[in-house]
């Protein structure tokens, strides 16, 4: 009984210092790809969900991060394009909204003239993505803004180097139409 | 290293501002403009990206982990009791299997009868009874020979064959039977010619081969012994 015990309490303790490893990652990663704040809570809790329901099978596994990010991605995906019907009206919605991202409670240590300014970069981000695929959305979260290596992203989606950086080419030729030529000129962040 | 533009920009994507490249590649991204614009972008974006990451890692997320384990806790033990209470009881599922089996046990015995005699069980339905072909067949044989020894007596012929020389036929279904008379041989010189007898029987007995359904080919053959017995009505030989 003890013993089982034990096993129990280790496994909550390994799941508990997983999620504070990947929760803020995986959270912002779901939100680059989804666009919506809800939405992208959502979809984390249900990846870190699958991984609790099969922790025996995951805890196995060599690299349990990049899983929980292949579980997250491909789930943003197919949420994605369930609601592709829906995505021209909501690009219309969050034309007109004009603020994407909810920012409110982030990177309050800033002062105010900082936080104004990456409020806009990241909202010009967001909108330039907008016109990315699904796919080349997820690759081009996790490389740039995630950090993660291209070895890692070819992890998480499941394919080669050279797909990784095709996709990342190609997304950066479209943000470099979408991105105005100030955001590319100015360096000072 | 030898330049291949392609293959040189999928090369720079690897790269960060740090990077030190070779004497070549340092006059090619200088003259190339199509790679100096991949470097750029590149770097560029990675420096607008860090500045976001660092920004993202140090907001404050309104909840902490352990407010998120605990709702992951309370999702999984939430669904574990749906499945639980979504998978019916055991009497239940063997209840189903019971009332299809006799449901479909029941549809066989009652409605398909056809298919059951169609099988080589050979039952025939008549009004009050269900009787087995060989019972139907030992009746028809039972009326035949009584006929046949009726003949015998008549004739006062004892001495030819007993046996009676026809044989009887079925439909596959058993609901229809026919007699088919055979050749008789003679058995002896002074005998009468048994293949008038024959010829007697099957003409008397068999003007239309017992083909009618069972009931009334059974009652005409017992009526037209009855009618032999009564009235010794036996053609002259």
């Amino acid at each position: 009984m003890k013993q089982i015990q034990r096993t129990l309490r280790s496994r909550e303790e390994t799941f508990e210092t997983l999620v504070e490893r990947v929760w803020k990652r995986t959270y912002w990663t779901a939100l680059d790809i989804l666009g919506d704040p809800a939405e992208a809570e959502d979809i984390c809790q249900e990846a870190l969900l699958k991984a609790y329901e099969s922790w025996e099978e995951f805890r196995q596994m060599s690299s349990p991060d990049t899983w929980v990010y292949r579980i997250l991605v491909n789930l943003c995906l197919n949420q994605r394009r369930r609601k592709s019907i829906w995505h021209k009206i909501s690009q219309t919605l969050r034309l007109q909204n004009d603020d994407p991202v909810d920012w409110e409670g982030y990177g309050s240590f800033l002062n105010p003239e900082q936080r104004l300014r990456d409020h806009e970069t990241m909202q010009a981000i967001h909108r330039a993505m907008d016109a990315l695929s699904p796919q080349q959305r997820a690759v081009f979260s996790l490389r740039y803004l995630q950090g993660f290596t291209l070895q890692e992203v070819a992890d998480v989606m499941d394919t080669a180097v050279g797909t990784i950086k095709s996709h990342i080419y190609r997304a950066l030729q479209t943000m470099r139409k979408q991105l105005s030529e100030d955001f590319w000129c100015d360096t000072k962040l | 290293m030898r330049i291949h533009c392609p293959t040189f920009q999928h090369t720079i994507l690897e790269a960060d501002a740090s990077t030190q490249w070779s004497p070549e590649e340092h006059l090619h991204l200088e003259e190339c403009s199509a790679c100096k614009d991949v470097l750029e972008q590149h770097i560029h974006m990675k420096r607008v990206a860090q500045r976001i990451q660092q920004v993202r890692m140090d907001a404050k997320c309104s909840l902490n982990t352990s407010d998120i384990v605990h709702r992951i806790r309370h999702q999984a033990a939430l669904r574990a009791t749906q499945r639980s209470t979504r998978r019916a009881p055991a009497y239940r599922r063997w209840g189903w299997v019971l009332v299809c089996c006799v449901a479909l046990f029941g549809g066989v015995g009652l409605f398909i009868p056809g298919w059951l005699t169609h099988e080589g069980v050979k039952y025939v339905h008549q009004s009050d009874a269900v009787r087995s072909s060989a019972h139907i067949q030992k009746e028809i044989n039972q009326l035949m020979q009584q006929a046949w020894s009726t003949v015998q007596k008549a004739t006062a012929l004892p001495h030819i064959e007993s046996t009676m020389p026809y044989t009887l036929e079925d439909d596959s279904v058993g609901s229809e039977y026919k007699v088919k008379w055979k050749s008789l041989e003679s058995s002896s010189a002074d005998a009468v010619d048994p293949g008038l007898i024959a010829h007697w029987l099957s003409k008397t007995l068999d003007p239309e081969p017992i083909s009618q359904k069972l009931p009334h080919s059974l009652d005409s053959i017992h009526a037209l012994v009855q009618h032999m017995k009564d009235s010794g009505d036996i053609p002259t030989l």
